[in-house]
Order: C-alpha cells, then sequence, then structure tokens
C-alpha cells in the first residue's frame, strides 16, 4: 500500500514537473506565452448587451507628454510590426460581459476589440512569430462609440502597425492575447505620424526602437 | 498641504531625498508634438485626440456643451470626489482654481458649478490610478442627439503621479526600472478643464494651456478665450 502511493506520489511530481517545463511557465501568471494560440475566438459567442441610451460616442482624451518610439518601447513588453488579419466585434471586457453600471465607468477602457495580426518584424521582446492576437480597446457595441487617442476607431484587414504590447490584460483572463497600449499606423508609403518627432519612416523608427535595446 | 510660497512640500522633499539616495535619474524626453489637429471631424479616423476642434469655418459642428437660450452662461454640475482632496497637493483647490479661470470669461460657456452629490453632477473630476506616464483624460460623452452635443465629463487625475506645485512635467526611471512622474497639478486642471468645457490640443506655440507637455500656458491664454468665444459666443 505504501509503495504504491509512493510510486502514484511520484509519478504525479514528475507530470506536474513536466507539466511545468513543456508548458513554459515563468513564474509569472500574468505573462504572455511565446506560443499564441491562433484559435482564440474574437468575437463574443452571444451579441453584447447594449446601452440604454440614444447611440452616444465616448471620447477619451489622454494628456502625456507627447511619447517618441524609443519612450514607448521602454515601456513595453514587446513591440511588433503586423499586418491586421481579422477584427473581432466590440466587447465588454468586465468579468460578466456587461456594460459597467457606473456611468462614470462608461469609456473605451471598458470596451475591446480581439484583432489577429500577421507578425512583419519583432523589433522587442519574445514575440510571436506568425499569427498573434491583441487585444485593443475601444469600438462599438450597438450603435454607441467608444473611441480613445491611443487606438484607431476602426480596424480593416490589411492595415499596418507598429504594435507596443504589454501583457495580458489584467481586467479580464485574455490567456494568449497581448494588450496594443499604442498602435501606430504605417502608411502606405512606409511612414508613420509620431506624437513627438512628427512624420518618420518606418526604418527610422525601427532604428529608433533597435538602438534602445 | 503646502503653501503656495512653499515650493516643496516637506513629504514631496522626502521623498525625493528618498529617490535620491538610492536612484539614477534619467530624465525622459520630454519634447513637445507638432501635434496634428484634425479639423472639422467629429470623429478623427486614427481616434479622438483632438475633442471640440472648430472655428468660424468649421464644415462640420464643434462639440460643446448645448446651449440654453439664454443670453448668459449656463451651469454645469461638478461634483469633486473626495479622493481629489486626500494628496500632498490638494487636487480639489486645484479644480476650483480652474473654475476661476474658465468662469468669467467674456463667452456663453458653461458657468462651473461646483455640487457635493455625484449622482446628479453633468462633469466629475476624480483621483484614480491610470496608464503611468498618463497624466490625466477626460472623457466626454457626446450624444446623444444632437450628435455634437456633450452630455457627460468625467476627469481623471493619476493617482501614479506625483502632484506638486512646482516641479514641472518629467519622469525618471529609478534603479529598479520604475518610472516616477511628476507634474504642477494646477497646470493639469487647468488643461483638463479645457477638455471639459470643449477645447481640444494646441500645437506648440499657440496661447493657450491645452498644448501637451511642459511648453503648455500656466493659466488660461488668449488662444483659449478665442476658442470658447468661437464654440460658444460671446455676450451679446
Amino acid at each position: 500500500m505504501n509503495s504504491a502511493m509512493k510510486v502514484l506520489a511520484s509519478t504525479a511530481f514528475l507530470l506536474l514537473v513536466s507539466v511545468t517545463v513543456l508548458g513554459g511557465c515563468t513564474g509569472n501568471p500574468n505573462a504572455p506565452q511565446v506560443t499564441q494560440s491562433p484559435q482564440i475566438p474574437l468575437s463574443p459567442a452571444q451579441a453584447p448587451a447594449t446601452l440604454a441610451s440614444d447611440c452616444s460616442t465616448y471620447a477619451t482624451s489622454y494628456d502625456r507628454i507627447p511619447p517618441t518610439a524609443a519612450m514607448l518601447a521602454k515601456l513595453s513588453s514587446a513591440v511588433v510590426v503586423g499586418v491586421v488579419q481579422d477584427v473581432g466585434e466590440a466587447q465588454w471586457n468586465t468579468k460578466d460581459g456587461g456594460p459597467p453600471s457606473d456611468i462614470n465607468d462608461l469609456n473605451a477602457d471598458h470596451v475591446m476589440r480581439l484583432v489577429r495580426v500577421e507578425t512583419d518584424q519583432t523589433l522587442k521582446g519574445a514575440t510571436p512569430t506568425g499569427t498573434f492576437t491583441v487585444y485593443v480597446p475601444g469600438g462599438s457595441i450597438g450603435c454607441d462609440k467608444f473611441i480613445d487617442g491611443d487606438h484607431p476607431a476602426s480596424l480593416t484587414p490589411g492595415d499596418t502597425f507598429v504594435f507596443f504590447l504589454r501583457d495580458t490584460p489584467t481586467r479580464i483572463a485574455l490567456e494568449g492575447t497581448w494588450l496594443a497600449a499604442q498602435m501606430w499606423s504605417v502608411h502606405a508609403d512606409a511612414t508613420i505620424d509620431t506624437p513627438a518627432e512628427g512624420k518618420l519612416t518606418l526604418a527610422q523608427v525601427v532604428e529608433e526602437i533597435s538602438a534602445t535595446k | 498641504v503646502p503653501m503656495l510660497g512653499d515650493p516643496i512640500s516637506s513629504g514631496l522633499r522626502k521623498h525625493m531625498r528618498m529617490r535620491r539616495s538610492a536612484v539614477l535619474a534619467i530624465v525622459l524626453i520630454t519634447s513637445l508634438a507638432p501635434t496634428v489637429v484634425a479639423k472639422h471631424q467629429l470623429i478623427p479616423p486614427q481616434g479622438i485626440n483632438a475633442i471640440g476642434d472648430c472655428d468660424n469655418t468649421a464644415q462640420g459642428p464643434c462639440i460643446e456643451w448645448p446651449k440654453t437660450g439664454s443670453n448668459l452662461s449656463w451651469p454645469v454640475d461638478v461634483y469633486l470626489s473626495d479622493k481629489l482632496s486626500g494628496e500632498e497637493v490638494n487636487l480639489k483647490t486645484d479644480v476650483r482654481n480652474s473654475f476661476a479661470e474658465y468662469n468669467p470669461m467674456p463667452a456663453r460657456n458653461p458657468y462651473l458649478q461646483e455640487i457635493s452629490v455625484s449622482g446628479s453632477a453633468e462633469l466629475v473630476a476624480t483621483l484614480s490610478l491610470q496608464d503611468f506616464n498618463v497624466y490625466a483624460s477626460t472623457v466626454s460623452t457626446i450624444g446623444p442627439s444632437p450628435a455634437y452635443h456633450i452630455s457627460h465629463t468625467v476627469i481623471t487625475f493619476n493617482s501614479a503621479i506625483l502632484w506638486n506645485r512646482s516641479l514641472d512635467f518629467h519622469c525618471y526611471v529609478d534603479i529598479f526600472g520604475v518610472d516616477h512622474c511628476y507634474s504642477d497639478a494646477r497646470k493639469v486642471s487647468n488643461h483638463e478643464m479645457g477638455h471639459a468645457e470643449g477645447l481640444s490640443h494646441q500645437p506648440a506655440g499657440a496661447s493657450s494651456v491645452m498644448i501637451q507637455g511642459p511648453l503648455t500656458y500656466y493659466h488660461v491664454g488668449a488662444a483659449d478665450v478665442n476658442n470658447i468665444q468661437l464654440i460658444y459666443g460671446t455676450y451679446p
């Protein structure tokens, strides 16, 4: 009986070690996994509840020292140049999946879109190769729009951005996704309108971020 | 609460001494953006940094608090959260002082009137933890109808900022890689109250509190008065 329990305990221990090692556990439960699952559903299973209002826009203006690419790179877990592949329907990011009950919480910070992105270049961090999923604040639910100055109001497949990524958002469990803390649109002529340095080429931005390593 | 003549409060001084002894200060870049202002667009395609931007040649409407038909300014009730009074620098005082800059304007802009009940307030000012490189944010509810009318506004000051009345915008990274950011509370309050009135960001060089970053005016400037008058009109 005792030896059977020892065998069972040893097996359980080895299984735990194997899961930990093979699962790539880093000790930080919030750290994004390097291998991203492309199978995360982008849209909610059910249409999100709409507000009982008559179509308003909730617009957030953030005030900060306009950041350079180098500043944002320092604040980011990862920086990726990527192309939008698919965009999910906007949804509430509250725990119960419904709209916030406090009128003062009705803003883009409580709404999200899940977006599938194809990596073009990894500029910083242990970022995924291939396709990965980002969490982009804001979007439209029903006829209400939730937008902020850091994220585009609308996203279209084919759009290219420099994504400044953070770890998985803590407000809602979205394992395998990254938070797009900020995203800079790359125009067709490979230029970017930056908040602090005016119009730069993508190559200049890449060089600036690379210099921060 | 530090007096205006006291350049740095004792608590802040102590805080700074502690930091200095252990920290290699790296002042982050504080250069100003050549702000791109999207004129006459209700919702700029890439977001809404420009809320309420308009002028006399606007193709679209200004974003504004609705007029009541009166020739005089109309009241917008403001609730100041108790969180604002618990800081070393009392942000309530700074917000009240900002009222005193906007209320006497020669324009029919809203008269900012402090109340003590949050539920009935059209404008709420509070303190809460935000992204650490954000000083403050303003959320304006625009609509429902007409679509360009502001119906509710929430100003949030970032509790992660070391608010004071002498050290202007700057951040440094300590030896642990943690950011610390300072800012003058009154300067930011005047800026956010401009957003609440319907003003958008202004480019560097404008005589305005609505410039982003350290070169913004301390007090409401000529460009701000002009823009408020463009939105709301002057007294007859």
